[in-house]
Formats: structure tokens, sequence, C-alpha cells
């Protein structure tokens, strides 16, 4: 049985609905301020060395440059409790032995129990 | 590349004029119109060239070969090359649009009323009810 989850930072529909991300393209400013940073940032992401780049990125404030797992997780969490509350929007019955108060809403049918 | 339907000519032909998604999660009521993509063909390859190589100055630090970020002084102007031609950057704007498109339908699923189709009661003579 398929349960919410917030392990990676999904909010709905326990939390509310927002917007965490605001990725953009790398600009011109970026460049000029940050043009050797980003450099041995993908020399290093070329290179294997995903810890240092992550170090550099965190360092240098260019988290928005750069799309990480955190937020790819995050949103597949968002889409999958999306498909959960989708499915809960009618009444569903569910047979277990015990109760699954975590998904199950007002008006739901458990038939189960000891 | 971005591709558009063209009612006029009643086929598919490059969108150079949509550059973003407007989709915004807080307009209710409002579904933003499909973005189709497709991977950059040989047609393509002109403004490619210009985009990797001609009228951009190259730092000659990195092989651009293996870089995902254009190693170029002029990023706004090597970007417009692709967007003026009908050839998308991939960028991290598309996941933006991806988080908004799942909270706009969020926001729908929030204000959809449960659909009850049972009612039940703890008193066995009572019975249920199939509405």
């Amino acid at each position: 049985m398929a349960d919410y989850t917030y392990n990676h930072g999904a909010k709905f529909p326990k939390n509310g609905i927002t917007t965490q991300t605001n990725y953009r393209d790398i600009t011109n400013d970026d460049w000029q301020a940050h043009g050797n940073v980003i450099m041995e940032i993908q020399k290093n992401l070329a290179a294997g060395k995903i810890n240092e780049a992550a170090a550099l990125i965190i360092q240098n404030n260019l988290k928005d440059l750069f799309i990480n797992a955190n937020d790819v997780n995050r949103i597949d969490e968002e889409i999958r409790n999306t498909q959960i509350n989708t499915r809960s929007k009618k009444q569903n019955i569910y047979y277990s032995t015990t109760a699954p108060l975590e998904v199950m809403e007002e008006g739901d049918i458990w038939i189960g129990g000891k | 590349m971005r591709i558009k339907f063209d009612e006029t000519s009643q086929q598919f032909i490059p969108d150079i004029e949509s550059k973003f998604s407007k989709i915004d999660p807080s307009d209710d009521g409002k579904i933003d119109n499909l973005i189709l993509f497709q991977d950059v063909n040989i047609l393509n390859k002109p403004y490619m060239d210009v985009f990797n190589n001609a009228e951009m100055t190259f730092q000659g630090k990195l092989d651009p070969k293996s870089t995902t970020i254009p190693s170029h002084e002029d990023v706004d102007k090597a970007r417009q090359v692709l967007i003026d031609n009908g050839v998308d950057f991939y960028g991290a704007w598309l996941f933006n649009l991806w988080e908004n498109r799942i909270i706009a339908i969020q926001k729908e699923l929030d204000e959809l009323p449960r659909d009850i189709l049972i009612s039940y009661s703890y008193m066995s003579d009572t019975g249920f009810e199939i509405v």
C-alpha cells in the first residue's frame, strides 16, 4: 500500500503547496563573477570529483545554476504524493490487518483487524 | 529544438517565439500550452557551430566537448544564437517548469470535493446505501 512520504522535502498534501526552486540559466553576470569557478566545477564533474564540485557550488552560492539530486528527489516525491492524493479523491476500501491511518481519509472503509 | 503546430500550414514548424513557458501556478484555471521538444537535428548544425565556435571567444581553459555549460565569454549571446534559430537550450529552467506544473495540479486537486460512494454506520441493522 502506498503511503505519503516526506523524506525528501515534499510538502503536499500535509504541509501545503509551495514553489521551492528558482533555477536559471547562466548569464554573463554569472560568468564575469564566477567564470573560473564554473570552469573548475565543470572540470571536477568531468573528472568524477563530485564532492569537490558540490563544495564549490555551495561555497560560491551557485545552487540555482545546477540542478541537484535533492530537488530531483523532492519533485519525484511530490509527484508520487500527488498520485496518492488523486486516488484519495474517491472513497477507498482497505483490506489489511492494521488500519492504514497514514492514507485513510474521513469516510474511507477499513476491513480487517485481528 | 522547440516546435509548434501551425494552423495555417497544418504542419509542425520551429517555434522561435515562445522562449519560455509562461505557466504560473497562481494563475487559476489556466492551462499552459504544451511545449514540444525534439532532439537537435542536422538542420541545426550551422547554428550549433556558431554556438560552439565562430562568434564566441573560447577561453582555451577546457575542451568544450567535455562541458555542459558553454565555455564562452558571452553566454547570453551564445544562448540567443540558439533561441533565435529555433534550437532550444535545455537549461535549468525546465526544472522550474515541471515544478510549476505539478504545483498547478496539486492546487486543482486540493479544491476538488471528495467523492463518497458508500455511507455506513456502526449499527448493524442500518445497512448501507449506495449513492
